[in-house]
């Protein structure tokens, strides 16, 4: 039995250990925030977070969060009010938007760590995270917007 | 351009909220309008059909759109063409809003089910949305505001003249009164619907939205917090879920499979041919071992254990180099000449800089972030089907016949 905490919740799981994360929250939780985009940590649209860690969930087994604290977009603020989740909102980042929650999670565990990220800092931390619409740019303003930059 | 907006002219308003086509849609009443451009090409065969004119199913002569106002004034606003990212569920609809002098921040969207005889073309493809639909979600939001005045006019037992729709409500211009949308919908849903002539639209330098900044895309709070819903994300009660073991060459088939231990996995239900498409295979699936099972993983769990033996069909032999031989080869025949101004072979012949170069670009897969998929649910013969495509129009019929229902 892998019991995890998902969005402050305790949850107990018995099926397969080597499920990716990504598809415990989709299919057995229908937690259809965090998204399947490549299935092998390629473009980051499964990022959530793993006792804080900005982790892509499509890699991560369940045995390997067993005990764990499982944070997804829908968690990261009960109002979907982060300071991130309303600078996207102010500048109109997404377009498509399959990305974005893999974003801003990505962002997100950033901040944490580095409350006034650089340039550098936003660039070095985010390059994982694929965007195909191309919002770059207004991500990295988001970012500092947020951070009060 | 000019000519291009003309040419959807005539068309017809038709106010459909008296045959109860929106039933369910609307729970709360109020007004409903839907807009069809009449077929008026038979009369000018000769005339050139660019973009969705020339659309595999017909000219566009059925382009509907809706609006709908409850009696708390809240506007919804149909918008019947596909989001991408390209931002049209926030730009159709503001068109409608902004003819309408609706308050954005009272406007629902609702996205149009595949369903091109209410809605008009919804193929969302080569950039059309906007230059095709801005006449038509004009006058649809331009009737809807006349026919709140006329409401309003007569409540008040004044001329028409002496109302203005403004910002959600209709004022008289004489004693400043005023009346909200909400209170005026359901009157203004059994007049008729004011013919498209006689349709008073604004000066582009009255527009409230329409080329102007500051409007949020209307998704913004749902995809921030991970609760917009793409074609992946729809789960009803006990579901499945299937992954597909696809042809590794285009047009190609399973020559024989063997699941013995793709059924052994656990969580895997069923295992299914799916037949390969007639070739060419345009826009049909292409066949393959669907795995069906309790979750996504089981799934993918089930076809990685799939032993298949692959016909590689037509291109068992492709040469991608001699592709490109064949290509530029043709590349150098002459072409057919639809327009020719001047004389380029003169002026070129006589040029002081020469500038040559050539480009191939290989095949390229669109590569979007969101693969693909569909739910379906099939009750009492009738198929229900969520799913991320462009045309919803042709999935709809694509499902039918595949399925063998009625359309």
């Amino acid at each position: 039995m892998i019991t995890v905490r998902v969005n402050g919740q305790t949850q107990s799981f018995d099926g397969d250990p080597s499920m990716p994360v990504l598809w415990y929250l989709r299919d057995v939780l229908g937690l259809t925030g965090t998204k399947f985009g490549c299935g092998v940590a390629a473009c980051g649209a499964c990022t959530i977070h793993l006792d804080g860690d900005a982790t892509r969930s499509c890699v991560t087994a369940m045995s390997d969060a067993n005990g764990k604290s499982i944070t997804t977009i829908e968690g990261l603020d009960p109002e979907g009010n982060h300071p991130l989740q309303k600078a996207w909102r102010a500048l109109n980042v997404p377009q498509c938007g399959y990305c974005q929650a893999g974003q801003i999670m990505q962002a997100a565990a950033l901040l944490k760590q580095t409350p006034h990220p650089t340039d550098d800092d936003i660039d070095n931390t985010m390059y994982g995270n694929i965007c195909r619409c191309g919002t770059y740019q207004r991500i990295r303003a988001a970012i500092k917007q947020a951070a009060g930059a | 351009m000019t000519k291009h907006i003309r040419d959807f002219a005539p068309s017809g308003i038709e106010n459909v909220s008296r045959r109860g086509v929106l039933k369910g849609m609307v729970s709360t009443g109020g007004l409903v309008l839907a807009l069809t451009i009449l077929p008026h090409r038979a009369a000018r065969a000769d005339a050139p059909k660019w973009g969705a004119d020339g659309m595999p199913h017909g000219t566009v002569n059925n382009p509907l759109a809706f609006v709908s106002i409850a009696p708390d004034g809240t506007v919804t606003i149909v918008c019947h063409r596909s989001e991408m990212g390209q931002g049209v569920r926030t730009g159709m609809p503001l068109i409608v809003a902004d003819e309408l002098e609706a308050n954005w921040a009272k406007v629902n969207i609702a996205q149009a089910t595949g369903d091109e005889v209410r809605y008009g073309n919804q193929d969302t493809d080569g950039s059309r949305s906007t230059r095709h639909f801005i006449m038509p979600m004009r006058q649809v939001g331009a009737a809807a505001r006349m026919m709140l005045e006329e409401v309003a006019a007569k409540r008040w037992g004044v001329e028409v003249s002496d109302v203005e729709a403004k910002n959600h409500e209709v004022v008289q211009k004489s004693t400043g009164k005023t009346l909200g949308y909400g209170e005026l919908a359901d009157d203004a849903s059994k007049l008729t619907v004011p013919a498209t002539a006689s349709l008073r639209l604004k000066d582009p330098s009255q527009f409230r939205y329409i080329g102007k900044e500051g409007t949020n895309i209307v998704d913004g709070f749902n995809i921030t917090t991970g609760r917009a819903i793409y074609g992946q994300d729809v789960r009803l009660p006990g579901q499945k879920y299937a992954v597909v073991a696809r042809p590794p060459v285009m047009g190609g088939k399973v020559a024989s499979y063997d699941a013995t231990d793709a059924k052994k996995v656990p969580g895997v239900v069923q295992i299914l041919e799916i037949p390969a498409p007639s070739y060419p295979m345009k826009f049909q699936p292409s066949g393959g071992i669907a795995v069906v099972a309790d979750n996504t993983w089981a799934a993918i769990q089930g076809r990685k254990a799939l032993k298949i033996t692959w016909d590689d069909g037509p291109h068992a032999t492709y040469d991608s180099q001699a592709y490109r031989a064949a290509m530029e080869a043709t590349a150098r025949q002459p072409g057919k000449i639809l327009r020719s101004d001047g004389d380029f072979a003169a002026a070129y012949a006589s040029a002081d800089k020469k500038v040559e170069a050539e480009y191939y670009i290989p095949h390229n897969a669109h590569a979007t972030m969101e693969p693909p998929a569909a739910t379906c649910r099939i009750v009492d013969g009738k198929a229900e089907v969520w799913t991320s495509v462009q045309s919803p129009q042709a999935a709809h019929d694509l499902v039918a016949s595949y399925l063998g229902l009625q359309p």
